[in-house]
């Protein structure tokens, strides 16, 4: 009894730390504010989209997509970078309904990170915001690190650290059955190539010192 | 592979040495299963017999020196390697080169397989080989010295944006890679063919580089740089037509022969710390923990460069090292032997280490340089590493006993076959 | 992928294959015979003995593992070792060279006070029935007085040895660029300084 208690503390700390670790790491730059702003609905069609984030991303890799529900893509020609913000001009004639900006960047210190900003223009609404993860508190949308993961990997967002664990519980799951059947593989192998060995060995001791060891061939060759 | 055992009792270190390891291989790769049965066939050859009284020394282990190719191209890396690059004397001529190359071979030839140099002043530090392998390479200067019909490729890659070279780490006439699992080995062997080039030429430069110790890792196992990355994954195999195709040239007197490249890459270690390890997965496009492209699970898994993440960007960015480094064009493909460098740190700075990126393909200016031009033009590790040094030299086919490297420049002789 | 040459001579292979754990130095230069390998060097003996025996001298002799010390002028040294394979003792009385004008047999015995010197060796190098005489840096060499040219790393040097039986042998041997092997020799004067130590301090000047 004494001693489970701090092992029950010792997995609530580790469970807790998981999950604070699994917030978005402060170091990546983060989208403080987005016009139109996440949630917003517009009286009219806007001619661009911008994105302002906490720090100036790199000129390299900003990609921003802004999708009706049908899908079509409404930004007009590749984003342009200007320290601390994105802005991708839209083409006109976008229709009364639902958008979402898809974003990604490379924050200043390297890092991708990508998100959604939902707004509506005219009578439109907007997308719900990505469900169960992160919150809205970034200025708008949600707003993470780009994951590590297979594509379907899992829902929307995550971090690369949730990520990560999920590859190793993933992993960890597959290792007993695979050391069972490596194992019982290997040794059936195994015996084999041992009753081959003793084989070989008892003959080429009755045989003399014509074993195949001496083929110049046998490794390492240029 | 020659049957499991056969090797025992054959009294050559060398040979049981590499038979011993590839069973011991197999019975890794089998598992758990066979590591028992390796237990039981070692319990049941040890009571009686005399055999395998000793562990074979990978001291003892050679490469062979003669052959088609120089040996130190397609040799699994060894773990540390010396690149020496020389100047010419102003007075060396073409009979001079002729006399240096007989000589470094002369020097090679013995010490690669574990014997002194002729005149070597430490015959003993000769007698561990471990795998010691010499690789010469020649500069524009020599050849044209040679008056020898240059390649068009045989010159300073042209300038990229992200090149911040120094001349101490660049260029060169004559390139000696010297590698071996023994690092004094290395400086035995460095040390007796500069004694032997000496009176001939000058070192320009030298960087010394490592990998992974011998026996720390399986043979074969793809290297680690400094960045904990998983390098060079998408090489093409030694031993196989593909890796022939990459990089043996088989041109007149360079047929057997190729080209190298080698480059020192500074990495910012300092700024790396920085990036947390998602964000340095998606600079390279793999996995850290195995070099599984960002799409695969394992190492050798091909890149799905279509994937897309839920938001529809692409799961390996288009910016990532590996999709810059893979070209539509399967010609566009090197081979790549580099080794980590980890200098004294300076100004400040807990680090100053990088990459001695080092590659082999018959043609630098079809394979080589189309490659180096897409990753100027855009990769995200570009925030990570400045190539500081460049050079490129032609590595000229191996030779016979009776011939020396280079002969086929210097002589005319006939590749051998 | 091994395209490697089979141009093996048995006595070259030997010395490729003695890469064992066991190996000592001494062995591999016995075991090393005629490797001369990789430079082209040839060895050749010639039957200069009269009584048509099967085993002259010249024919019993061989250099291993040879070379000569580069230098500008003056005097040099070659090296190598020397093993008989005949029945007999032969003694080697003297060499010649056209690198020299001329040459000496030297050995390096220790003075009265104690040093170690050198001076030409009396009667010839005795190499008894299969057994390897080593010329070495330091110890007994050929001394080449006077060179009648340079001596340039990488060239090569034919030797001819001359036996008491009067038989001879010839052989070649690669020129190497060595910091060592300064030996001086002043006639008779008694202030020889022997092989490599302190030699840089004060044998440039008269470098061998």
């Amino acid at each position: 009894m004494p001693r489970s208690r701090p092992l029950v503390a010792g997995l609530a700390v580790a469970v807790v730390a998981t999950i604070a670790t699994a917030a978005p790491a402060s170091a990546h730059d983060k989208l403080i504010s987005s016009d139109p702003a996440s949630g917003q609905t517009l009286a009219e069609a806007p001619s661009a989209v911008s994105l302002t984030f906490s720090a100036d991303v790199l000129d390299m890799g900003a990609a921003v997509v802004v999708s009706d529900d049908g899908g079509t893509d409404w930004v007009s020609a590749a984003p342009m970078v200007d320290g601390p913000t994105v802005t991708a001009a839209l083409d006109p004639g976008m229709a009364d309904t639902g958008y979402e900006i898809r974003w990604r960047v490379v924050s200043s210190d390297g890092h991708p990170i990508s998100g959604v900003v939902p707004f509506a223009v005219g009578d439109g609404k907007p997308a719900d915001a990505a469900e169960g993860t992160g919150s809205g508190g970034d200025g708008g949308g949600v707003s993470v690190p780009d994951t590590a993961g297979a594509p379907d990997a899992g829902a929307d967002a995550r971090s690369s650290t949730q990520s990560s664990t999920q590859t190793q519980i993933a992993q960890e799951g597959e290792v007993p059955w695979r050391v069972v059947l490596v194992g019982a593989g290997g040794a059936a192998v195994a015996v084999a190539l041992l009753a081959l060995v003793q084989f070989l060995r008892r003959r080429s001791d009755a045989g003399g010192a014509d074993g195949p060891g001496d083929d110049p061939g046998s490794s390492e060759t240029v | 592979m020659p049957a499991p055992g056969t090797g025992a009792g054959s009294g050559r270190g060398g040979m049981t040495g590499s038979t011993r390891r590839q069973f011991l291989l197999g019975g890794a790769v089998a598992g758990v299963g066979a590591a028992t049965a390796i237990g039981a066939d070692h319990a049941l050859n040890t009571t009686p017999s005399t055999e395998e009284a000793s562990v074979p020394l990978n001291g003892q282990e050679t490469v062979p020196f003669h052959g088609t190719h120089q040996a130190g191209i397609d040799t699994d890396a060894q773990a540390h390697g010396l690149f020496v690059a020389l100047d010419l004397l102003d007075t060396t001529d073409r009979d001079d080169l002729a006399r240096m190359m007989r000589i470094l071979t002369d020097d090679a030839a013995r010490l690669t397989q574990g014997s002194p140099a002729l005149a070597d002043s430490e015959p003993e530090l000769a007698l561990s080989p471990a795998r010691l392998t010499v690789t010469f390479g020649f500069g524009p200067r020599f050849v044209a010295r040679a008056q020898g019909e240059a390649p068009g490729w045989l010159k300073a890659l042209p300038s990229f944006t992200v090149d911040r070279l120094l001349p101490e780490f660049s260029d060169g006439d004559v390139l000696l890679q010297i590698a071996a699992d023994d690092p004094l080995t290395v400086a035995h062997a460095a040390r007796m063919l500069l004694k032997d080039a000496r009176s001939f030429a000058s070192v320009r430069w030298s960087q010394q580089g490592f990998r992974r110790a011998h026996g720390s890792v399986r043979p074969g196992t793809t290297m680690r740089n400094l960045f904990g990355q998983v390098d060079g994954t998408s090489n093409p195999a030694p031993g196989t037509a593909d890796f022939d195709q990459v990089v043996w040239n088989g041109e007149g007197w360079l047929a057997g022969g190729t080209s190298a490249v080698v480059r020192r890459i500074g990495m910012d270690l300092d700024k790396w710390d920085r990036l947390d390890r998602g964000g340095r997965e998606q600079a390279v496009g793999r996995f850290l923990s195995n070099g599984a492209p960002l799409t695969g699970t394992n190492e050798f898994d091909e890149p799905d460069f279509e994937a897309t993440t839920p938001i529809g960007f692409p799961v390996i960015p288009e910016f990532s090292h590996v999709r810059r480094a893979r070209s539509e064009n399967p010609a566009e493909r090197i081979f790549r032997r580099g080794y980590n460098y980890d200098d004294r740190p300076a100004g400040g700075a807990v680090s100053r280490s990088g990459l001695i990126f080092v590659s082999f393909q018959a043609d630098v200016a079809r394979q080589f340089v189309p490659v180096q031009t897409r990753l100027d033009q855009l990769d995200l590790l570009n925030e990570w590493t400045v190539p500081i040094g460049s050079a490129v030299f032609v590595i000229p086919p191996g030779c016979s006993e009776d011939g020396f490297v280079g002969d086929t420049l210097l002589t005319g002789k006939q590749a051998p076959q | 992928m091994n395209n490697q040459l089979t141009i093996r001579q048995s006595k070259t292979q030997s010395k490729t294959m003695t890469a064992s754990t066991s190996t000592r130095l001494g062995a591999l230069l016995a075991a090393a015979a005629l490797a001369l390998a990789g430079c082209g060097t040839t060895v050749g003996a010639t039957d200069g003995g009269a009584d048509g025996s099967a085993s002259s001298a010249g024919q019993s002799v061989a250099i291993a593992d040879g070379w000569v010390k580069a230098a500008g002028s003056g005097m040099s040294a070659a090296f190598g070792g020397l093993t008989n394979s005949g029945s007999g003792d032969v003694t080697v009385v003297s060499a010649t060279t056209e690198a020299s004008s001329m040459l000496e047999l030297h050995e390096t015995v220790e003075n009265e006070a104690g040093e170690m010197i050198m001076r030409e060796i009396e009667g010839g190098f005795v190499i008894p029935a299969g057994d390897t005489l080593s010329l070495e840096p330091g110890g007994n060499h050929i001394m080449l007085m006077d060179l009648t040219d340079p001596l340039e790393a990488g060239e090569e040097v034919a030797f001819t040895l001359t036996f008491s039986d009067e038989s001879t042998y010839e052989f070649t041997v690669p020129v190497k660029d060595y910091s060592g092997a300064n030996e001086n020799y002043v006639g008779g004067d008694p202030e020889p300084e022997m092989g490599d130590a302190d030699a840089g301090a004060d044998g440039t000047g008269t470098e061998g």
